[in-house]
């Protein structure tokens, strides 16, 4: 899902600068001070996860955790997100600096909607109905990331709008695995830390 | 499924390049990786990619060229799909494939040189002397401590889960993979309350992140000149072109 550099055309990198830097400075004014190293926590395990690699056929694709930090961290996703994308373009060469602002929208921007959409509900609800909203919440955030990643490509060059409908197909089943995870993960964390949800 | 942890490392190197300001090379590196990337045609990345094989020179190469295949993952898929899928006349999915891949190397060794092989301590230095939040600085700092203890952590659970159950698969190894990330999850969160209370006990967070003083020279507003002339040359180019 990472957007590499020389893809995006300098329009692109600044809206996506922007759109972060509203994110960030919202969810840093919202982030309470004593809250920050769970957030640093979540930051580092959403670095970890990229390097957690599934096996999907012959490939291989990589874990991104989007839904649960946007379940857990809400408007701190943003930080969050940029934290551990920069962390990434320095010591893994993924992504990279100039695109550390279109990335960070497409991965934290899905974490803030599904927290929004999906937050409460699956606090509140139990049985099968928080099964079934978990595994929308990660299924929907892997597809929104893909879409945001689509519209960033599509919109800095009109040739590369084929390839963006292939990159969409490719993210389908890491979503579905997304998905199970999500629920996997929520019913435990409801299980032994419901406070971490809260 | 299988944690890849193998090519985490400290990015800090020493180089040629560490007698500039780090201020001076996030500036310079900026400047010319914005000019780079707003680069249309082919003929505009020639001036372009002076300060890019100068910087191959600067520090080490071996380490660079491993990183640079590392990026280069993504150019595959680039050449394979991009001539398939790029509407217009034959040839024009080349033209953008190797544009991308021309552009992609150019911007990573600029960025890599410049700016990654500060690492992270010299990287906070200069966010503090551009005046960004303490708390997107502290976060950042306590974000890279927790990368490698849980790091760590994760390995052992994996190898645990991997020696447990080697031909797990399906629904179940998901499910094993999920209770694994989210015990991770509870034992830092539970970990990151500690420490909260343990900086708390020591005075809270002032001075958790203080940075080193930096000194601008005249060298470093020459090689701000260097990269300014260098930029306006590919600017001229594209223009012409």
């Amino acid at each position: 899902m990472h957007i590499h550099e020389g893809f995006l055309s300098p329009e692109m990198l600044a809206a996506g600068w922007a759109v972060a830097g509203i994110g960030t400075a919202i969810g840093l004014k919202k982030t309470d001070p004593d809250k920050i190293v769970r957030v640093a926590v979540f930051s580092s395990v959403f670095f970890l996860a990229s390097l957690i690699n599934v096996r999907v056929g012959p490939s291989s694709t990589h874990l991104s955790l989007l839904a649960p930090l946007g379940l857990v961290l809400g408007w701190s996703v943003f930080p969050a997100v940029l934290v551990a994308l920069l962390l990434q373009a320095v010591l893994l060469q993924f992504g990279g600096f100039l695109v550390l602002g279109a990335n960070t929208v497409d991965m934290a921007l899905p974490g803030l909607i599904v927290h929004l959409l999906f937050s409460k509900s699956i606090r509140r609800g139990s049985g099968f109905a928080v099964a079934m909203l978990s595994f929308a919440a990660g299924f929907l955030a892997v597809v929104l990331g893909a879409l945001g990643t689509g519209m960033f490509l599509t919109l800095s060059d009109p040739g590369l709008r084929g390839a963006v409908g292939v990159i969409f197909v490719a993210n389908l089943p890491p979503a579905l695995i997304e998905g199970v995870i999500t629920l996997l993960m929520t019913e435990f964390l409801k299980k032994t830390a419901p406070d971490i949800l809260e | 499924m299988q944690i890849d942890a193998a090519h985490i490392r400290d990015s800090e190197r020493p180089s040629r390049l560490d007698v500039f300001d780090p201020r001076c090379r996030v500036l310079c590196a900026v400047l010319l990786a914005v000019v780079l990337a707003s680069v249309r045609f082919l003929p505009g990345l020639l001036p372009g990619s002076l300060v890019p094989f100068l910087l191959l020179f600067a520090g080490e190469p071996k380490a660079l060229a491993k990183m640079l295949v590392h990026v280069n993952a993504v150019t595959v898929f680039v050449w394979i799909l991009l001539p398939i899928t790029t509407p217009g006349p034959w040839g024009e999915g080349l033209r953008l494939a190797l544009l991308v891949t021309c552009k992609l190397n150019l911007i990573s060794v600029v960025l890599i040189r410049m700016i990654a092989e500060l690492g992270m301590g010299r990287i906070d230095n200069v966010l503090s002397s551009f005046h960004f939040s303490e708390k997107m600085r502290v976060l950042l700092l306590l974000t890279m401590r927790y990368v490698f203890l849980l790091m760590d952590c994760a390995v052992t659970m994996t190898r645990a889960i991997c020696l447990r159950a080697p031909a797990l698969r399906g629904t179940r190894l998901y499910s094993a993979f999920a209770c694994m990330l989210g015990t991770t999850l509870i034992h830092s969160a539970a970990r990151a309350e500690r420490s909260m209370l343990a900086m708390r006990c020591r005075g809270g967070m002032t001075g958790f992140a203080r940075p080193c003083l930096l000194h601008w020279r005249p060298r470093d507003t020459l090689l701000c000149a260097f990269f300014a002339v260098n930029a306006a040359a590919v600017v001229v180019v594209c223009l012409y072109a």
